[in-house]
């Protein structure tokens, strides 16, 4: 295994960092934060590189850990104005019901749903429609369905009420599902 | 979010509510049975739950393969140079 040289890291991998963060994360200048930390860290730890790993795959790791301690930060500096009221019964969730509780827009059938992944386009429409969440909920969906997070651990670290945790991933997912359907999967055909 | 106050015949914003709080807690008996009852009825909310399957799907697998964002835009340049810049300084402390 010839050994990994720091130079090329940020040539051969830094696009692929910016994008992965960008996803995430609310602007290019945060993003580009992340990665200059995510490269200092991993030359600070490159003795801990053994080659099993790709090394994006190994510099990705490392990202990942920075994109979820900007979370955290970022979370626990919110105003306690945005702290959520423990029933909310909102207009965020309002705008996807009825008055009589059905379905504004009734989820249709996905077509190719587990092909998606795989295409360039939709993750396009993916940042698009991350993008477009605000921001506690985007945080919140992602730690906990992008970072594997469970819930008990991310009241822990966000030092919010489980029902308020809650209610953020209950908005995310309505948002995201009814973004994703409008953008994507209800204009994919056969 | 009611959490405990739910009953036998629930609407579809209630069941939404409770799909997604089963993901996170293991509802008890009497509010199962009442979204069991809605989803054998409700054709739009057994799409639902499957669209929740699938964001979590997507979670694990964003979490392990190497992600095809090539139509997101790359790393600006006065950012790489800065990056550049800041990696130089750091190895020359080695």
């Amino acid at each position: 295994m010839p050994k990994s040289d720091p130079h090329t890291w940020l040539a051969d991998h830094g696009d692929y960092l910016f994008r992965y963060a960008l996803l995430q994360v609310r602007n290019d200048d945060i993003a580009a934060d992340l990665v200059q930390d995510t490269l200092l860290a991993a030359l600070r730890a490159q003795g801990e590189f053994r080659g099993e790993s790709a090394l994006r795959t190994w510099l990705t790791g490392i990202l990942k850990h920075k994109i979820i301690d900007h979370f955290r930060a970022a979370q626990r500096t919110v105003a306690l104005a945005d702290v959520l009221p423990d029933d909310a019964d909102d207009d965020a969730v309002d705008a996807f019901f009825l008055a009589d509780g059905h379905h504004n827009q009734p989820p249709q059938a996905w077509a190719n749903a587990e092909s998606a992944l795989e295409q360039q386009q939709f993750w396009a429409v993916m940042k698009h429609c991350l993008g477009g969440m605000p921001a506690r909920q985007r945080q919140a969906f992602m730690m906990r369905e992008f970072h594997g997070m469970d819930a008990d651990e991310m009241c822990k670290n966000l030092e919010v009420t489980s029902t308020n945790l809650w209610v953020l991933l209950h908005r995310a997912r309505l948002w995201l599902r009814a973004c994703l359907e409008q953008h994507w999967f209800g204009t994919q055909r056969g | 979010m009611k959490v405990n106050s739910y009953h036998l015949y629930l609407n579809c914003r209630e069941a939404a509510e409770l799909l997604s709080l089963e993901r996170e807690l293991a509802l008890g008996l009497v509010t199962r049975s009442a979204l069991r009852l809605h989803l054998l009825i409700c054709r739009s909310c057994r799409r639902y739950r499957k669209q929740l399957h699938w964001l979590n799907r997507f979670g694990d697998h964003a979490n392990t393969a190497e992600l095809p964002l090539e139509q997101l835009p790359p790393l600006p340049e006065p950012a790489r140079q800065r990056i550049a810049a800041a990696l130089e300084q750091e190895q020359r402390h080695d």
